[in-house]
């Protein structure tokens, strides 16, 4: 295996005038292109660990950091925050939060970022194409920004940060605050950046059917700390454990576990339906 | 049958020539725990910002327990409506936790005594009873829509409107918030949420108003709205999970109307029994 894209060694970190410690005593290690999920119930931790691994902890975020966060050799500590974008791309979940505001087209928008790196501007055309055709949103360089559905703005926020080409990209909750169609429209992009450009991805969520669909590996984080790393089949394994600290499992993992308690379920919890279905039909119908 | 809120050929145009609403007639009992569910841009909440006096109609009539709400002023609708924003930004000014919540019952006029005893139980419902002097704005996203819902709880209003409570609640504010949404229900009192969430619709909700372009396009039980796959898609919205399992299993003689983990689990063992 090749070096970390991320290594965390004993991170912790508490806000100016807050009592207790945000986080406490974090280790993770991410290898180059992994998809990572993170989940936790609120006030856990993740959004802390986001900001952390982007170096606006402890760079622009005021409190008190212990540990160290390496981000491909870089100690966040002592990196130059302006540099940091074009390592670490990060998303949060209101779009509206993460759009400048300023920008009267979503080609400026995209633009943005790209000036502040000290872009060439012949470059800068054809960053913004690839990016917002990657996203899906080819075709819509003249649009206004606030004036696009949530799934689009979300869309275009990741257009802003992969325009960067960062070799991490992080998503805080991206489509928690999106419709159905806006949260499947937002991980398809997300999921082309990653194949498109073997981004090493990180992506922070309490929707579990998203969460076993698209990552290799999620840790699971309960007041500051991390109770629990696995796969996919392990996460859903966990359906009593995670409930209890208030982490919601897919609804097929649930029924299966369910099942097992009575001595009626054999194998791994279903990632979906369709796998639930094959199951069951062995198991329960006698195909 | 009394109704809360009935609504005849409601068709609303915002200033900038959108029409949100297009002739829609909806009648909702009294007492009935409802979800108003569709994508974004379907028109869900400029109808229910109808239901409080905050939107007048274009053309059409909304009736409120028995009040013409297109003739009352906002403030006169929150004694009957509690209404519960979408973002806690838009909601929120109070300095605590604890002004944020009596906000409303002073604003009706009640007696410090009255203002505290409502404040209490509204807080305590909600789980935030230990933060009363703490600023809004040092709570979680989660806490601070729970603070809304409190504020809007303290009015104790017959009618409580919620634009989607339980985006960016975790597990536990979910089921905080089913068995808040089960309390309104022994109180008597008549609850519409805007949702995304088809588990904690199919969970917690009676009946369920399914909109599209502006327009109704199912109101029933939420059995049957939540099976019925080819109208939930056609308004860009899926059945819960479980329901999609068992529509799957539909060949092979499941029924495609389960739309709780319980309920499939009770299927399947009772068929194992008798398979046994």
């Amino acid at each position: 295996m090749g070096a970390n894209a991320i290594t965390v060694s004993d991170l912790a970190f508490r806000y100016l005038s807050a009592k207790n410690w945000a986080l406490d005593g974090i280790s993770l290690e991410v290898a180059e292109r992994e998809f990572v999920g993170i989940s936790g119930p609120s006030g856990a931790g993740k959004s802390t660990l986001c900001l952390s691994l982007s170096g606006l902890i402890p760079n622009v975020v005021e409190g008190t950091m212990r540990g160290t966060v390496d981000v491909r050799g870089i100690d966040t500590r002592e990196s130059d925050v302006a540099d940091i974008p074009s390592i670490v791309g990060i998303v949060f979940q209101d779009p509206r939060s993460q759009l400048t505001g300023s920008a009267m087209t979503v080609e400026e928008e995209v633009a943005f970022g790209l000036q502040n790196l000290g872009v060439p501007r012949s470059l800068m055309r054809e960053r913004i194409a690839e990016a917002l055709d990657l996203v899906g949103l080819s075709g819509f360089e003249m649009r206004i920004p606030f004036e696009l559905s949530g799934g689009e703005q979300q869309r275009l926020s990741l257009a802003t940060v992969i325009a960067m080409r960062p070799r991490i990209l992080i998503l805080d909750e991206p489509t928690e605050l999106l419709d159905p169609e806006g949260a499947v429209s937002v991980m398809r992009a997300v999921r082309s950046v990653h194949e498109e450009y073997q981004m090493t991805t990180i992506l922070v969520s309490n929707q579990p059917e998203t969460l076993v669909q698209h990552a290799e590996r999620i840790t699971v984080l309960s007041r500051g700390k991390i109770v629990f790393v696995g796969t996919p089949q392990e996460f859903l394994r966990k359906v009593r454990y995670l409930e209890i600290i208030g982490v919601r499992s897919n609804q097929v993992s649930q029924m299966a576990c369910q099942l097992d308690e009575r001595g009626l379920w054999e194998g791994d919890y279903p990632v979906d339906e369709h796998q639930a279905a094959e199951m069951i039909k062995r198991q329960f119908l006698g195909d | 049958m009394s109704f809360a809120i009935s609504v005849e050929h409601l068709t609303f145009q915002y200033p900038n020539g959108h029409e949100a609403l297009r002739d829609v007639t909806l009648a909702i009992e009294t007492g009935r725990i409802v979800a108003l569910i569709g994508k974004n841009g379907a028109g869900k909440t400029t109808l229910a910002r109808h239901f409080n006096g905050l939107l007048k109609p274009t053309s059409g009539k909304v009736i409120v327990r028995g009040i013409d709400a297109s003739k009352k002023s906002a403030s006169e609708m929150a004694r009957e409506v509690g209404y519960v924003f979408q973002n806690p930004e838009d909601q929120l000014f109070g300095s605590s936790v604890l002004e944020e919540a009596a906000f409303g019952p002073r604003n009706l006029g009640m007696s410090e005594e009255q203002v505290r005893r409502r404040v209490e139980t509204a807080l305590s419902t909600v789980g935030l009873l230990p933060y009363v002097a703490e600023h809004p704005y040092n709570m979680t996203y989660g806490q601070r829509k729970m603070l809304c819902l409190a504020s809007v709880l303290a009015m104790d209003t017959s009618i409580v409107i919620m634009d989607e409570p339980n985006a960016g609640q975790d597990c536990l504010g979910l089921s905080l918030l089913g068995s808040i949404l089960e309390q309104l229900k022994q109180a008597g009192k008549t609850a519409l949420i805007i949702s995304h969430d088809m588990e904690f619709v199919a969970s917690h909700c009676e009946d369920v108003v399914l909109m599209c372009d502006g327009r109704i396009i199912a109101h029933d039980s939420t059995r049957r709205v939540l099976s019925d796959q080819s109208k939930l898609e056609l308004s860009g919205a899926r059945p819960p999970q479980v329901t999609r399992l068992a529509i799957c299993l539909s060949p092979e003689g499941i029924k495609s109307d389960i739309i709780t983990v319980e309920e499939m689990v009770k299927v399947l063992v009772e068929g194992s029994q008798k398979a046994g």
